[in-house]
């Protein structure tokens, strides 16, 4: 009983089917019958056969047709079974179950495989639904396998070699046999005769056979081809080859003859290396017009396999000591300078891998020394190399940002007082020994910071200044304490990592600001804060690099201003009068972009809706710069005019929009009552310059324009009242007199009594501050959840909208969410 | 110092460009973009061209049949990267003819005219193959945020040009003006729309399934030509067989200029050229085939190093 079941398993065709038979006659299919089919072997001829008896009476026999000949047997619909035998006769059967069909096609194939019935052959059938025209796809069947090539029958190969790329049986098969056979090589050896007796027509069908090979999407075919340099280049050889442009050749043998591989420090397992450059070396250059998505996706897999193996292969080897020992002990620069370049090239690998592999190997980097290069390479009079050690530090960062404090993790992290001079001296005067070891700790060491700060300041490389940029960016973010592998999902890589990692997310990022903003921030701001003291201090004129460093500061202005907790950093922009500092740049001579960069960096102040920077702008008169620039542009219809409206529309918008109003509409009545005339004259045609004017004719009451009835109580006005000072202002006659008696510098002081330590509540301002702290937290839940409303869609394949609440202001509106994956095509 | 009709020359031949130069024409093409409103306002005739994709020889195909610059004034809808094997090539020819004749040559800002798209479709790996470090990117994405967003060929009743299409928060030409445009090219609202959305056979506004900007239909259209005394919406950004398409009674036209689109689409492609009179000439193309006479293509120029 067992033994019988296990047969029925292993072979198919022994339990009987339910099926139909049919027989055609002319057009239409007789139905013979309904029986039970099997498969069997004939036990003395050894042709096996199909047997159908009847369901009603089992000794009657329906059907018995041998599987023999060069009988093609066709599944259709999942379960149809349809062929001519060897006497013309078409017949079908047609099985109840899927299963059934499933089963006696299986065993046609082991009849077929199985060397019983060779020359059969079973295809299927797939509807196809788009333009009406059956695919055909070779289940089994005997394979035609190319003869080794010679002078004359190249054609008849590219013939056998298209007719097997028909279906993944013979792809496969055809595959196996070139690989076994070492058939490729036999390839090669006729494209060498070939070309050196120049029988041009040959050459093109043998590279015709090369890609129609590549398009049978086998890997290890694929493998195959790259063993040998030899191979490689015959390879590429008769890729230069392409009878559609009879005219022209390529010469990618020539390129990988000269191609120079760069060795740094002796490595055993160079195969892997040459491997990678060579596969990416087929997908960008030689194959790019051959490939069709599937062989692209196939190559470039196996180039990430590749890639895994080569950084395993860097972090289980010596290979990274030795190459940072070269910073230790090497005086050559050339070699330390292809150091940088080899590493930064095997960043940029391991940038693409997956996260866990990528922290490994980032975070091994960072042990075995990589910042002894880099600050050699920072160093180097070299342009290129100092681009690429930035580089080098950007994507680190990027990764996670507590690699960099890594280095230090023995000590205990914070506590320590912030250093009394500034470090980046400290490099400068240190010896090379000294140098040569970058101290890199959260708490308060500002060196990397620092570093940065002198390279976006000095140098005059555009490229660097902006990666400088974007360093400072990561390293300045205020989530850097909690932004532990920002890049990756923080999810898939195990725990064990984690560890090591887990050490530095307790940062006391309090003491870290204030040293960034005590010790780097006036030198970084330093151009500003003389210019602000001093209209002398106005250059002249900009060199190119300086317009891109004040186009820089203005960036990140934007960004401290926002991202960094107010009581840190608005002490030191109003202190410093950075604000004053920017706009002077709009009087000075120099380039528009600069100028436009100002403008954007107001605005963010502007939208930032902080009563210290609202009352600074308007007790400076920071908006005069503003408008005698505008002044000079309102005519014209160009960027900086859009600029310009642009700021205005933002005032006016935020106005009639946010819940917390009071600091628009001081800036609407600072605006209306000294620059009135030339909104007047100057900007009749903007509308929101008409509305601004109505508003500041109506004393900034909004109220007057929106439908009394329907119009929720404005919260702001408990919020107006203690403002400042708990003395009654109401914000529609407040003077100028009152807004200057509260100028910037009182509750500037206060902060500084913070900063001393009390931190319990503080009387007076402290409630204004407060209050406005809390209201920016419940913004925030808000706003979050609006998000998250948002982005539960965001993983459809088709965007949705969701009508979602504003709930500043009650009324609705629509956001469409895009998932970015979604953003396909042109 | 560059020498901007030599490296016309370079750049058609793929010659490698210096990474220095290839910074100063971007910080002189952003002087003049700076100059130019959102939505530029461009004289008859001039020859509207859609979609390049880094296709440079056939963008230099583009030249022959729609006449060399400076002779013919030329308008470009934008998507100038991505795609195509030369797209940073493209864009420095581009770039470089405007330096060179300003006023003869017109780029408006297409969708993957953004940081975000190029690091998906090509130009940013570009890039990084031809100069080792991303710095040449950076550079072009900064003129990127300095395009305009569209233009009005040839005044009232004439012809207004977007990559995209319609958005729902834009009616009139004028509302564009009040936006400050050099940012990244947002998720959602008016600029991105103007850069994303397509026409369709729909009732009004419809969901993209791009996932950015519209669907908007002929009743959009005719609002929005009657509203701002227009007579035609050209624009490009999706890929049309017969290399233009006009739609809505010819409210609308789709203007497409990469031939055999992505070296495999089959397709041909057009020019539009507007006379004086506003008559329009679609000028067809087909892919050039010098394509092979610069293989390697994306030649790595880079040492590798073991």
């Amino acid at each position: 009983m067992d033994a019988s079941q296990d047969e029925k398993i292993v072979l198919p065709g022994h339990t009987p089917r339910r099926v139909k038979v049919y027989l055609l006659n002319g057009d239409d299919w007789i139905d013979n019958g309904t029986g039970y089919c099997i498969g069997d072997i004939d036990t003395e001829t050894k042709c096996p056969y199909f047997l159908v008896r009847s369901e009603t009476e089992s000794n009657q026999i329906i059907l018995k047709s041998f599987l023999e000949g060069s009988i093609q047997f066709q599944r259709q619909q999942e379960t149809l079974i349809v062929w001519t035998d060897l006497t013309g006769k078409d017949l079908a059967l047609s099985f109840q179950e899927t299963e059934g069909c499933a089963d006696l096609c299986e065993f046609i194939v082991k009849m077929q495989q199985a060397n019983y019935s060779p020359n059969i052959s079973l295809y299927f059938v797939i509807p196809n639904a788009v333009d009406g025209e059956d695919v055909t796809e070779l289940i089994t069947g005997p394979i035609t396998y190319p003869e080794d090539p010679t002078d004359t029958n190249l054609t008849k190969i590219l013939e056998v070699i298209n007719q097997g790329s028909n279906s993944q049986y013979s792809r496969n098969n055809i595959s196996k046999f070139i690989i076994e056979d070492n058939y490729f090589q036999k390839l090669v050896d006729t494209f060498n005769k070939a070309e050196q007796s120049k029988q041009l027509n040959n050459l093109y069908i043998l590279s015709e056979i090369v890609k129609s090979l590549f398009l049978y999407n086998e890997k290890l075919l694929v493998e195959d081809f790259l063993q040998s340099e030899e191979k490689i280049l015959a390879l590429v050889g008769m890729l230069e080859y392409d009878s559609e442009y009879p005219k022209f050749k390529a010469c990618h043998r020539d390129f990988l003859k000269a191609k120079s591989f760069r060795s740094v420090i002796p490595i055993d397992k160079i195969n892997i290396f040459k491997k990678d450059f060579h596969l990416n070396f087929l997908k960008d250059v030689v194959l790019p017009r051959v490939l069709d998505d599937q062989t692209f996706n196939m190559i470039s897999t196996l180039i990430y396999l590749n890639q895994v193996e080569i950084i395993n292969y860097l972090k289980d080897s010596s290979v990274l000591e030795s190459l940072f020992q070269i910073y230790k002990t090497s005086s050559n620069t050339e070699l330390k300078r292809d150091g940088v370049q080899m590493l930064h090239q095997y960043i940029l690998i391991a940038k693409s891998l997956q996260s866990h592999l990528k922290l490994g190997f980032f975070s091994l980097l960072v042990k075995s020394g990589l910042f002894r290069m880099i600050s050699f390479a920072l160093k180097d009079s070299e342009d290129k190399i100092r681009v690429l050690g930035t580089e080098l530090i950007v994507i680190i960062i990027e990764q996670d940002v507590s690699l960099v404090h890594s280095i230090e993790n023995e000590e205990t992290i914070d506590n320590s007082e912030p250093p009394t001079h500034p470090v980046i001296e400290d490099i400068k005067e240190n010896d090379e020994e000294e140098a040569s070891e970058i101290k890199l700790k959260l708490s308060d060491d500002m060196t990397l910071i620092s570093i940065l700060t002198n390279l976006l300041v000095e140098d005059r490389n555009p490229g660097l200044k902006i990666q400088a940029v974007e360093a400072l960016r990561i390293l300045l973010d205020s989530n850097i304490a909690t932004s532990s592998s920002r890049n990756g999902s923080g999810t898939d890589y195990d725990s064990e990592d984690d560890d090591e990692l887990n050490d530095f997310k307790d940062i006391n990022t309090k003491n870290y600001f204030r040293a960034f903003y005590t010790q780097v921030a006036p030198l970084l701001f330093g151009k500003l804060i003389e210019i602000a003291k001093d209209d002398k201090n106005l250059p002249i004129k900009m060199s190119h690099s300086d317009e891109l460093l004040y186009q820089h500061l203005c960036d990140l202005i934007s960004f401290c201003t926002r991202e960094h907790k107010v009581h840190i950093s608005r002490p030191f922009f109003l202190e410093n009068h950075i604000l004053l500092g920017i706009v002077k740049l709009l009087e000075g001579n120099c380039k528009m972009t600069v100028k436009l960069s100002v403008l954007r960096c107001l605005k963010n102040i502007i939208i930032l809706n902080d009563t210290f920077y609202c009352r600074y702008i308007i007790n400076n008169r920071i908006l005069s710069y503003f408008f005698k620039f505008f002044e000079n542009v309102v005519d014209q219809n160009t960027l900086a005019n859009s600029t310009c409206l642009d700021l205005i529309e933002i005032i006016v918008k935020n106005l009639q929009g946010v819940s917390k109003r009071l600091n628009y509409k001081l800036l609407v009545k600072h605006i209306y009552s000294n620059y009135r005339e030339f909104f007047e004259t100057k900007l009749s045609f903007f509308i929101t310059g008409r509305v601004l004017l109505q508003l500041g004719a109506n004393g900034v009451e909004t109220r007057h324009l929106k439908d009394d009835s329907d119009y929720e109580e404005d919260d702001d006005d408990t919020n107006t009242n203690v403002i400042s000072n708990g003395i009654k202002t109401d914000e529609l006659s407040l003077s100028d007199d009152e807004i200057l008696e509260h100028n910037a510098s009182t509750p500037i002081n206060d902060e500084d009594d913070f900063e001393n330590g009390s931190q319990e509540e503080r009387p007076d301002d402290s409630i204004s501050e407060k209050r406005q702290r809390e209201e920016t937290e419940e913004e925030t839940t808000k706003r979050k959840q609006i998000n998250c409303a948002v982005n539960v869609n965001s993983d459809e394949t088709t965007p949705t909208i969701s009508i979602i609440s504003d709930f500043s202001n009650g009324s609705q509106k629509i956001a469409l969410s895009t998932g970015s994956t979604n953003i396909n095509e042109a | 110092m560059l020498n901007l009709d030599e490296t016309i020359e370079n750049i058609k031949h793929c010659k490698h460009v210096p990474e220095s130069d290839v910074e100063e024409l971007c910080t002189k093409v952003i002087e003049l973009l700076i100059q130019e409103a959102n939505i530029q306002h461009i004289d008859t005739p001039v020859t509207i061209c859609g979609d390049i994709h880094g296709q440079l020889h056939d963008l230099i195909t583009l030249f022959k049949t729609g006449g060399e610059c400076p002779n013919t004034q030329y308008l470009f809808l934008g998507d100038f990267v991505d795609r195509g094997f030369y797209s940073l090539e493209s864009f420095l020819l581009l770039m470089a003819l405007k330096v060179r004749y300003p006023d003869r040559m017109t780029l408006i800002r297409g969708n993957h005219e953004s940081r975000q798209i190029t690091t998906v479709y090509g130009f940013y790996d570009e890039c990084m193959r031809k100069y080792g470090t991303v710095n040449v990117w950076r550079y072009c994405c900064e003129v990127f945020d300095y395009l305009s967003l569209g233009a009005i060929v040839g005044g009232k009743g004439g012809v207004f040009c977007i990559h995209g299409g319609l958005s729902p928060e834009i009616d009139t030409v004028d509302q564009i003006r009040i936006l400050d445009r050099k940012q990244e090219v947002p998720h959602e609202g008016g600029m991105c729309d103007l850069l994303w959305s397509d026409p369709e056979d729909v009732n009004g506004w419809a969901i993209s399934p791009r996932g950015a900007g519209f669907l908007f239909g002929e009743n959009e259209v005719n609002k929005f030509l009657h509203g701002n005394n227009i007579s035609l919406i050209a624009r490009a950004h999706q890929l049309v067989m017969e290399g233009y398409k006009e739609m809505f009674n010819s409210g609308l036209v789709t203007v497409w200029s990469a031939p055999n689109y992505c070296y495999r689409c089959g397709n041909v492609a057009s020019v539009l050229a507007i006379d004086d009179e506003l008559n329009r000439d679609y000028k067809v193309f087909e892919a050039s085939t010098q394509d092979i006479n610069a293989i390697p293509s994306k030649k790595p120029a880079i040492d590798y190093f073991i």
